[in-house]
């Protein structure tokens, strides 16, 4: 997976997406990468699990090998329209994009893969990884280019679209990581979003990843039988519970790479590197 | 008149559950209540006894006071035009293959959909109150924001720029300093998507005053309500509900709670020696220690923030079940402590 140029790793809100990316982004560093993360849509949250305050367009070394910057929608444009498009900077032209970008479907949308894609083609790299936008939102990304290949038919920004899908449908270059839970809401809405991404052929699914999964307990229902009221036995009724619950939306997966639950951690910064060592053992 | 309760949040944290529990004890405190969710999610519709959820209030068999509501915030943004501009305009604008394609992905028009239609909710006088489990996106801030930002994008600057003053049935000229502009972007766009695009805003300024006079007023129905945010102490949705106590707009009231769902009992953190069966006592001790570490890392998250942001929260337990009925969606509340949110809604 992370002999790959790009990965973008998605996922319902709140499954730990930024951890993710930030642990996939520790792990390609580690080989001796020259890895570039970006934060697509919640930057904070990369930066926390990266032991950084924030991060900025410009990228930034923040360990060895391992670089991030944060895309922010307005530098993006600007970039998009100054290096790709060849248009001065804030001119009118510049201005009438940014009505443009707020209203035409696909504008926003493209202009931030297509950052995300310059930095690919850029030779700095060895690898790409973006903390990328919630699950319901990702095949709006990934279609980006195709919608606007509708829109406008010719012209040069038709054909920025044309290698910018090229790119992502080319399953030796670029690869989803899908993050879930094992719960109902996360589960089904990642069957739905692998449905459409096969059906429309957006983009390859390099892992698929259940966040979170509580290890077997080690007390049985004939155990609990035998444990009297209390905390101990609150704790492991719970876990039994849960556990239960977890496995019976796991099953309804294709087979996942699962990463722990991780108890009492508290700090982003920990919990990334934690999950960047398990990952490497599975 | 009729309160509205909006309940905002992150995504998974349990907000439609919770908004669902405050509509449930609020009707069997006397309110005659709507519940407004965006989760069409059967589960829901179930606990409440309904079939489904509806875009029209259904009231739910059994509690006379409890009515339950989809709030569509896409389906309606074409309703917003028909409503604020003239038949002509309406009629050019809903047939436009442009206004089609970007009709439901507006990002301003969405949320701003589903806040007018909770705004005619509040309006009908039906209700005593009206609990509004608000659409996720951006942690509910975007639904707070949408008001201004409608009018913002119909009034703005660089639109006014593009298309010209406004000035009545002048429609298809556009600003002189525009006219380059348009024509290169035609060129590199390879067809006349700026022009449609600007055809499009213009024909949506035409119903600016309507629109704007409008947003006005959803903008003071969201000031005027009471909100709740609901979080689990997970460090993503704490980092939303954060936002409503430190970046809050001047459309959104303050939170009037903090609710901390799926919360581990503190006592669970200092039990001691387990009791029973010796064989047993290293795998109750080994469970107890790690979900103990647990409560300890929620309990400290919790009084952060209590402390950061002066507010008293409202904790909720930990099910493995979701509730499946009226009676457990409000025992739901009855099991909480802190603030008490059935108070909080009515009184």
């Amino acid at each position: 997976m992370l002999e790959r140029d790009l990965l973008i790793v998605t996922g319902k809100g709140g499954v730990g997406r930024s951890a993710l990316a930030a642990a996939l982004g520790l792990r390609a560093a580690r080989h001796g990468a020259s890895v570039l993360l970006i934060g697509m849509t919640d930057a904070l949250g990369l930066a926390l699990h990266l032991r950084a305050e924030t991060l900025d367009y410009e990228p930034r070394e923040l360990r060895p090998g391992l670089h991030a910057i944060a895309i922010e929608p307005v530098p993006a444009l600007d970039e998009y329209l100054r290096i790709q498009l060849r248009l001065p900077r804030m001119g009118p032209m510049t201005r009438a994009f940014h009505v443009l970008a707020e209203t035409v479907p696909g504008i926003r949308e493209t202009v931030i893969m297509g950052k995300i894609l310059y930095e690919v083609r850029r030779t700095n790299w060895d690898i790409v990884i973006a903390d990328g936008p919630p699950i319901g939102q990702v095949a709006s990304y990934l279609r980006a280019p195709s919608t606007i290949q509708g829109l406008v038919p010719s012209g040069r920004v038709a054909e920025q679209s044309g290698w910018m899908r090229e790119t992502l449908e080319d399953p030796g270059r670029s690869g989803l990581v899908m993050a879930t839970l094992g719960e109902e809401l996360p589960v089904s809405e990642t069957l739905e979003a692998l449905d459409t991404i096969a059906h429309e052929g957006l983009i390859d699914v390099a892992d698929l990843v259940v966040n979170r999964v509580l290890p077997p307990p080690d007390l049985s229902d004939g155990d609990l039988v035998r444990v009297p009221e209390g905390p101990h036995r609150q704790a492991a009724v719970l876990h039994e519970g849960l556990y239960r619950q977890q496995r019976s939306w796991i099953d309804r997966l294709p087979a996942a790479t699962e990463l722990p639950y991780l108890f009492g951690l508290l700090t982003p910064g920990e919990v990334s590197a934690r999950l960047a060592d398990i990952w490497e053992t599975r | 008149m009729t309160r509205a309760v909006l309940v905002a949040g992150a995504g998974g944290v349990g907000k439609t559950t919770i908004a669902a529990a405050i509509g449930v004890a609020a009707a069997r405190a006397g309110k005659s209540t709507l519940v407004l969710t965006v989760d069409p999610a059967r589960r829901l519709a179930g606990a409440l006894g309904l079939d489904h959820i509806g875009n029209d209030p259904t009231p739910t068999p059994g509690e006379p006071l409890l009515a339950a509501a989809m709030l569509d915030a896409s389906a309606s943004w074409e309703a917003i035009v028909r409503r604020h501009a003239d038949p002509d305009t309406v009629e050019r604008l809903v047939t436009s293959r442009f206004f089609r394609a970007v009709a439901d992905r507006f990002p301003a028009g969405q949320a701003y959909a589903g806040a007018e239609e909770m705004s005619v909710h509040l309006e009908s006088g039906a209700f005593d109150l009206v609990v509004v489990d608000t659409p996720p996106s951006a942690g509910g801030i975007d639904f707070f924001l949408s008001p201004g930002r409608m009018r913002t994008l119909v009034g703005g600057r660089i639109l006014r720029w593009l298309t010209g003053p406004k000035i009545p049935g002048r429609r298809a000229l556009y600003a002189i300093t525009a006219r380059p502009v348009l024509k290169v972007a035609d060129t590199l766009l390879g067809g006349p998507l700026l022009e449609d695009v600007a055809e499009f805003l213009l024909d949506l300024r035409t119903a600016y005053d309507g629109i704007s006079r409008r947003a006005r007023q959803v903008e003071r129905h969201l000031r005027g309500a009471v909100s709740i945010v609901v979080t689990t102490a997970d460090p993503t949705p704490v980092r939303e509900a954060v936002r409503f106590f430190r970046e809050l707009p001047a459309a959104a009231p303050t939170p009037a709670a903090i609710v901390f769902n799926r919360a581990l009992p503190l006592d669970w953190r200092h039990a001691g020696a387990p009791e029973g069966p010796p064989d047993l006592a290293e795998a109750l001790a080994g469970t107890l220690d790690r979900w103990g570490s647990e409560a300890q890392r929620q309990a400290d998250v919790r009084s952060e923030f209590v402390e950061r942001y002066d507010v008293l929260p409202t904790v909720i337990p930990w099910l493995t079940v979701a509730p499946t009925d009226r009676d457990s969606l409000a025992g739901l509340l009855a099991a909480s402590e802190g603030t008490d949110l059935t108070v909080l809604a009515t009184s």
